[in-house]
C-alpha cells in the first residue's frame, strides 16, 4: 500500500490462488476510488464512489506486529467482517477499500473464513515522489462492463482469452472439456 | 393530587432519561497556526480503560460529531493525527462543545516500524529466516536446522519436531532425498537457504488431503534466489598429520524450477563418518505397520567391541569412500522421475579389550577379550522412482537394488587366541507400487510391494570352538560354517475409503506372503572340503506364511478431534519344512487385532493422543531353527522347537504443546507393553562359550516407557534450551544356566542443552547428559544380583569471532564413568580450531585431541550381562583444510 497526499494506491492482496492483477486507487478527499486491471487486451478501468462500512466497536484487544488493536466489527458490500485497527497509528485506512476506523486496519476477516488480510511489515519513509501507477494508458469502461470482465477471467479464463483476442484456444493432446472445466468464482465485494 | 403526578412524571422522565442517557460532543480540531486538521481521530473511552467507546474522524473543516451511550460520569478524550503531538483531556460527560488545538511534530511513526519477525506463521506453516538462526561457523544447513526451536537432531541425523521424526523434506517443494535427507543436511550450504518452512498436519499425498489419514510434520528449504539455475560445486582438500592424514570433497549441485541435482565424491582417513549421509531416516510408523524385520537379518557376525557414546571422528580408524548422485527431474505431465545412486568404500580397523560378566543365579562368569578387528566393506545402492501427485489421482513406483558386500577379520586374544573370518555378500531387489484416486468422494486404493534378498555368509573360526558338539570333543584348527538366506516377501492390497461429514470408513483387503529358505552347514573340521551331515549341524528350511487380512476402520473427525477404531482379522498360515528329515511344522490362526487413536485437541496449542493396539506376530525360521547355527565363535543357537509366537498388548499416551511464535515445546509421552512369548530362551554358559535353546512356555516381558522434552527458544537473547528425560523399565523372564531368573532392567537419562547464538564476537552451546542404567536379577523373588551403572557427560564449545575474516574455537568433551563394580574412569578431551577467510577460499585448521588420550573406557549393561571394554582412540592430530567453491 502507499500513500501520497490524499490518493492511496493499493495492490489487492492475492486472497484466492495465483497473483492478482487488480489495483485499486483510492481518493478519501473527494470520495472516489478507481480499480484497474490488465486482464482484457487493453488496460482498463473503472470509477466508483467510495463508500464507509458503520463499524461497532468491540472492547476485545489482540497484539499484531506489537501494535494493541482493537476489535470492530461490520457489514460491507455483502460480507460480515472483523477488524482489527491500531489505535496508536492514526491512519483510517486499511486494505482494499476498509476504511474509517480511527485507526490503521492491521488484520481483517470475514466471518465465513474466505479470506484474511493481516500486516506482515510497516515501514515509515517520506513520500515525495509521485506514486507508479503500472497502468498508463488504461481506458475507462463501465463498472458492468469491468466485472463482466473480471467474472469471465475468473470463471472461464480461456473464453476471456478467447473473448477479447479474437482467437480459438486449443490445447494438443488434451481433453477441452475438463480444460474448460468452470472455477469457482468468489470477489471481495459479494455485491457484484 | 396535581401534585403528585407532576412529581411521578418528573420521576418517570428522570428513570427514562438515566437509562437512555445519550451525550453529544462536537468540536473542531485546528492547529496552532488556526488551520482546520483533516482526518484527525477524536477517541471517546472511560479514564480507567482503554476500550474506545465511540469515535469520529474530523472533516475536511475540522469538525466532527460524536454520539457517546455510556453511564461513565468522566470521559476521556484522545485525538491523533499524523504529524501532530496526541492530546488527551478527561471531561465530563455531559454534551458539549469543544476546540482543540493540536501542536506539530516532526517525527514519523517511529514506533511503528517493525522489522519481520524470524518466525511467522501462516495457518499451519512456520517460516523460520535462515538468516537469524544461522552463525558465522556455520557451512551448511543442517548447523542451522539444529538451531531450530523444537528441532533436534540426533546422532543418526534423524530430525524431530516437537520430539516426532518429519515426515518428510523437501527442497523448494520437491521431495529430492526422500529419507536421505542428511544429504541435504550436509552438503546445501546455509548461505543458499532464505528460510526453513515446517508445514504442520502435513499429508504429502494430495489425494488423501481431505480424507483423515496419519499426518505428520515436514520440512521445506527454500533456497535463495542465488541458489537457482547455476551449477555450484563445493570443494574441500584437506591434509594432516598424524600419521598422514587426508579429507577431499567435491560436491556439485543444481536447483532448478524441474530439475534437482546434488552429487558428492568424498574421501578420508581422518575418521569422518561418511556412510552417515545415507542413512535412512524414517518416521515412526504405526505400531503393527512396522514393515517385515527378517530384511536386514545378519545370522553371522564377528565379536567386536560394542558401540561407545563418543563422536566417530574420535575413534574410527578408516579409509573411505563415498561417491553418490542424486538427481529429480519434473516431466512434462507433472510427473516426477528420481534416480539416486550410492557407492561406499570403507576399510576401518578396530583395537580395544571388553571385560565380560555374566551374572546368573549361582555363579558369575567373568573373561576378558582383546579385540584387532578389521572391515572391508563395499555397499552399493540404487533407486528409481516414478511419482505423480495431483488432487485426483497418486501414482508411485519404487525399484531398488541394493548390494553390500563385507570382508571382516578379528584377532581375538582371550583364553587362547582367535582368529576370526566373516565374509558376506548380500543383494536386494526390491519394488514398491502405490496408487491412490479419488472419484465422488470416494478414495480407491492399491499398493503392491515385493522385496526379494539374498544372503549368502561364511564365518571361519581358528582355532574351532565348541570341540564337544563338532569333534567329539577334540581340540581341531579350524571352524567354518555357511548360511544362505533367501527372502521373498509380497504384500498386497486394496482398499476403499468413503467419507461423509465427519464420518470416514475404510475397508482394507489384502494378502501378505513370506517366503524363506535358509541353508547353513559347518565343514568336517578335520577336511574343509566335505560338509557335516548331521541333522542337528544342517539346516535345511523353507518357511511359507500366508496371511490374508481385512482391515475395517471407522474414523470420526470433528473440528480436529479425531477417534479412529480398527478392526483388523488377519488369518496367518505358516508351514515350516525341514527339507533334511521332511518334517513339517505348521501354525494355523484367526485373530482379531483392534487398535485405538484419539486425538483430541485440547487448545489450539495443546494436544492429547491416547493409543491402544493388540497384535500378533508369528516369527520365521530366523528364530527357529532345528539344526545349530554358529552366530559368533562364542555362541551357538539351536531352537528345535514350535513356531514362536509374540502377542502384544501396547497402551500409549502422549501430549504435546506447540507454541512456535513463543518458541515453546513441551512433549510428554508414555507406553505401556505387555508382550507374552510362546517360547522362553535359555541360555547355557561354558566359560566364554553360550549355547542357546528354546522352550515351549508362554512367558511375559513387561516395559514402561516415559519420555519428556521442554525446548524454549528466547528469541531478543537469540538462546535456545532443551531439556529431555527418558526412564525406561523392562521385566522378563529368561533361562540362565537352566534356573529361572527375573530380570529387571531400567534406564534413566536426562540431557540439558544450551545454545547461545546472541552476542558479535561469539557464540556457544554446552550439553548435558546424566545417564543411570541398573540391572536386577531375581530368582523365586530374591534378588540375586544388582549392577548399576552411572554416567555423566558434558560437551562444550565456544567461537570467538576476532575480525570478520578471523575466528577461532575451543571444544571440550568430558566423560566420567562409574559401575557397582568399583570402575571409575574419567576423561577429558580438548579440541581448537582456527578459521581465517582469504578471499574466497576458507581456511580452517584444526587440532584434535590436545590431551592426547590414547584409550577411552567405557560400558555397557544389558539384562544380566555387563561389559566394561577399552577401545583405542585417535590420537593427538592436525589438519589443515581449505573450503572453497566455483
Amino acid at each position: 500500500m502507499q500513500v501520497s497526499g490524499n490518493t492511496i494506491v493499493v495492490n489487492t492482496p492475492p486472497p484466492f490462488g495465483d497473483k492478482e492483477s487488480e489495483c485499486v486507487e483510492i481518493n478519501f478527499e473527494k470520495k472516489y476510488y478507481k480499480v484497474f486491471d490488465r486482464i482484457s487486451k487493453i488496460p482498463h478501468y473503472y470509477q466508483d464512489s467510495l463508500t464507509s462500512p458503520a463499524w461497532s466497536l468491540l472492547p476485545d484487544t489482540i497484539l499484531v506486529l506489537n501494535e494493541i488493536c482493537q476489535k470492530a466489527t461490520a457489514f460491507y458490500r455483502g460480507r460480515y467482517i472483523i477488524a482489527w485497527f491500531a489505535k496508536n497509528i492514526p491512519i483510517q485506512q486499511g486494505p482494499w477499500l476498509y476504511n474509517s476506523l480511527p485507526g490503521l486496519i492491521l488484520k481483517i476477516e470475514d466471518t465465513r473464513n474466505q479470506f484474511s488480510f493481516v500486516c506482515r511489515e510497516l515501514i515509515a519513509k517520506p513520500q515525495t515522489e509521485p506514486v507508479f501507477i503500472e497502468y498508463e494508458n488504461a481506458e475507462k469502461v463501465s463498472k458492468e462492463i469491468a466485472l463482466q470482465r473480471k467474472r469471465l477471467y475468473n470463471v472461464d479464463p480461456l473464453s476471456s482469452i478467447e473473448k477479447e483476442w479474437g482467437v480459438t484456444m486449443t490445447t494438443p493432446g488434451m481433453d477441452m472439456n475438463k480444460v474448460r472445466k468452470k472455477r469457482p468464482y468468489n470477489p471481495l465485494d459479494l455485491n457484484n | 393530587m396535581k401534585c403528585c403526578k407532576i412529581l411521578f412524571f418528573s420521576f418517570c422522565l428522570f428513570v427514562y432519561v438515566q437509562a437512555f442517557s445519550q451525550t453529544i460532543f462536537t468540536g473542531q480540531i485546528k492547529n496552532t497556526a488556526n488551520r482546520a486538521i483533516t482526518n484527525a481521530s477524536i477517541l471517546l473511552s472511560t479514564p480507567s480503560t482503554n476500550s474506545i467507546l465511540a469515535y469520529g474522524i474530523s472533516d475536511n473543516a475540522g469538525n466532527f460529531k460524536i454520539t457517546l451511550h455510556t453511564k461513565s460520569d468522566t470521559i476521556k478524550i484522545t485525538i491523533s493525527c499524523i504529524d501532530y503531538l496526541t492530546l488527551e483531556k478527561n471531561v465530563v460527560n455531559i454534551s458539549q462543545t469543544s476546540i482543540f488545538t493540536l501542536t506539530e511534530k516532526s517525527t514519523e511513526l517511529p514506533t511503528v516500524v517493525v522489522k519481520n519477525s524470524p518466525i511467522i506463521l501462516q495457518g499451519d506453516t512456520t517460516n523460520y529466516s535462515a538468516s537469524f538462526f544461522s552463525s558465522k561457523q556455520d557451512r551448511v544447513i543442517g548447523d542451522v536446522l539444529a538451531k531450530l526451536p523444537g528441532i533436534e537432531i540426533d546422532a543418526n541425523g534423524t530430525i524431530t519436531y516437537n520430539g516426532k521424526p518429519i515426515s518428510n523434506y523437501y527442497i523448494d517443494g520437491l521431495d529430492l532425498l526422500g529419507t536421505k535427507y542428511n544429504i541435504a543436511n550436509q552438503n546445501i550450504p546455509s548461505e543458499l537457504v532464505d528460510k526453513i518452512q515446517l508445514l504442520n498436519n502435513h499429508q504429502a499425498i494430495r489425494a488423501l488431503d481431505s480424507f483423515a489419514t496419519t499426518k505428520g510434520t515436514a520440512i521445506n528449504i527454500k533456497l535463495k534466489a542465488k541458489a537457482k539455475n547455476r551449477v555450484i560445486t563445493k570443494a574441500k582438500l584437506g591434509i594432516g598429520v598424524t600419521p598422514i592424514l587426508w579429507d577431499n570433497e567435491l560436491t556439485p549441485l543444481n536447483f532448478r524450477k524441474n530439475l534437482q541435482l546434488i552429487g558428492a565424491y568424498k574421501n578420508n582417513n581422518s575418521g569422518s563418518y561418511l556412510y552417515s549421509e545415507l542413512n535412512d531416516n524414517y518416521a515412526i510408523k504405526q505400531l503393527g505397520a512396522e514393515d517385515d524385520n527378517t530384511l536386514n537379518v545378519k545370522l553371522l557376525n564377528l565379536v567386536s567391541l560394542p558401540a561407545i557414546n563418543l563422536p566417530a571422528k574420535r575413534y574410527t580408524f578408516n579409509n573411505s569412500h563415498l561417491v553418490h548422485f542424486n538427481i529429480l527431474t519434473v516431466l512434462k505431465n507433472k510427473a516426477q522421475l528420481k534416480l539416486n545412486v550410492s557407492q561406499y568404500f570403507d576399510n576401518n580397523t578396530s583395537i580395544g579389550s571388553n571385560s565380560i560378566t555374566f551374572f546368573l543365579p549361582n555363579d558369575t562368569i567373568n573373561f576378558k577379550e582383546v579385540y584387532n578387528n578389521n572391515n572391508k566393506e563395499n555397499k552399493f545402492k540404487t533407486e528409481l522412482n516414478y511419482t505423480i501427485n495431483t488432487q485426483k489421482y497418486y501414482l508411485r513406483n519404487l525399484l531398488t537394488y541394493k548390494n553390500e558386500q563385507s570382508a571382516e577379520t578379528g584377532n581375538i586374544e582371550t583364553i587362547q587366541s582367535v582368529l576370526q573370518k566373516l565374509s558376506s555378500n548380500s543383494n536386494t531387489v526390491s519394488n514398491e507400487f502405490t496408487f491412490n484416486k479419488v472419484k465422488r468422494k470416494v478414495l480407491l486404493s492399491f499398493s503392491s510391494k515385493l522385496n526379494y534378498t539374498a544372503n549368502p555368509q561364511e564365518l571361519a573360526v581358528l582355532p574351532g570352538t565348541f570341540a564337544a558338539v563338532f569333534n567329539g570333543g577334540a581340540n581341531f584348527p579350524e571352524l567354518k560354517q555357511k548360511t544362505n538366506l533367501k527372502n521373498l516377501l509380497t504384500n498386497t492390497s486394496i482398499s476403499l475409503t468413503r467419507k461423509k461429514k465427519a464420518l470416514q470408513y475404510e475397508s482394507k483387503l489384502g494378502i501378505e506372503t513370506s517366503n524363506i529358505y535358509l541353508q547353513s552347514y559347518f565343514l568336517n573340521p578335520l577336511n574343509n572340503s566335505i560338509a557335516l551331515t548331521a541333522d542337528s549341524l544342517t539346516n535345511k528350511l523353507t518357511w511359507q506364511r500366508i496371511k490374508p487380512y481385512i482391515f475395517n476402520t471407522l474414523s470420526f473427525i470433528k473440528k480436529k478431534n479425531t477417534f479412529a477404531l480398527t478392526i483388523p482379522i488377519e488369518a496367518n498360515f505358516a508351514t515350516q519344512k525341514d527339507n533334511n528329515t521332511g518334517q513339517k511344522k505348521t501354525y494355523t490362526n484367526v485373530s482379531l487385532n483392534p487398535r485405538l487413536d484419539i486425538t483430541i485437541p485440547l487448545t489450539s496449542k495443546l494436544e492429547m493422543q491416547i493409543g491402544f493396539v493388540k497384535q500378533t506376530t508369528i516369527k520365521s525360521i530366523l528364530d527357529t531353527h532345528d539344526g545349530y547355527i554358529l552366530t559368533n565363535y562364542r555362541t551357538l543357537r539351536q531352537n528345535d522347537s514350535i513356531l514362536p509366537v509374540e502377542k502384544l498388548k501396547n497402551l500409549k499416551g502422549s501430549f504435546a504443546y506447540k507454541n512456535p511464535l513463543n518458541g515453546l515445546f513441551i512433549y510428554f509421552t508414555t507406553s505401556y507393553s505387555a508382550l507374552k512369548r510362546n517360547l522362553l530362551l535359555s541360555n547355557t554358559y561354558n566359560n566364554s562359550l553360550t549355547k542357546t535353546l528354546a522352550i515351549q512356555r508362554w512367558n511375559n516381558q513387561y516395559s514402561l516407557y516415559f519420555t519428556g522434552y521442554i525446548n524454549k527458544f528466547f528469541l531478543t537473547a537469540k538462546t535456545n534450551v532443551s531439556i529431555v528425560f527418558v526412564r525406561g523399565e523392562i521385566k522378563n523372564l529368561q533361562l540362565l544356566q537352566n534356573t529361572e531368573t527375573q530380570i529387571s532392567s531400567t534406564i534413566n537419562e536426562i540431557k540439558i542443552k544450551t545454545t547461545v547464538n546472541k552476542f558479535s564476537w561469539g557464540n556457544f552451546e554446552n550439553s548435558l547428559s546424566l545417564q543411570k542404567n541398573k540391572s536386577k536379577l531375581f530368582q523365586m523373588r530374591n534378588e540375586i544380583s544388582d549392577i548399576q551403572n552411572f554416567s555423566i557427560q558434558n560437551n562444550f564449545k565456544i567461537y570467538f569471532f576476532l575480525t570478520s575474516k578471523f575466528s577461532t574455537s575451543v571444544n571440550t568433551d568430558y566423560y566420567d564413568f562409574k559401575n557397582t563394580q568399583a570402575v571409575h574412569s574419567k576423561y577429558f578431551f580438548l579440541d581448537w580450531g582456527l578459521r581465517y577467510k582469504f578471499r574466497n577460499i576458507d581456511i580452517e585448521a584444526t587440532i584434535t585431541n590436545i590431551t592426547n588420550n590414547k584409550v577411552f573406557n567405557a560400558a555397557l549393561l544389558t539384562k544380566n550381562t555387563s561389559q566394561e571394554y577399552d577401545y583405542k582412540i585417535r590420537p593427538a592430530n592436525a589438519l589443515v583444510r581449505f573450503y572453497f567453491s566455483f
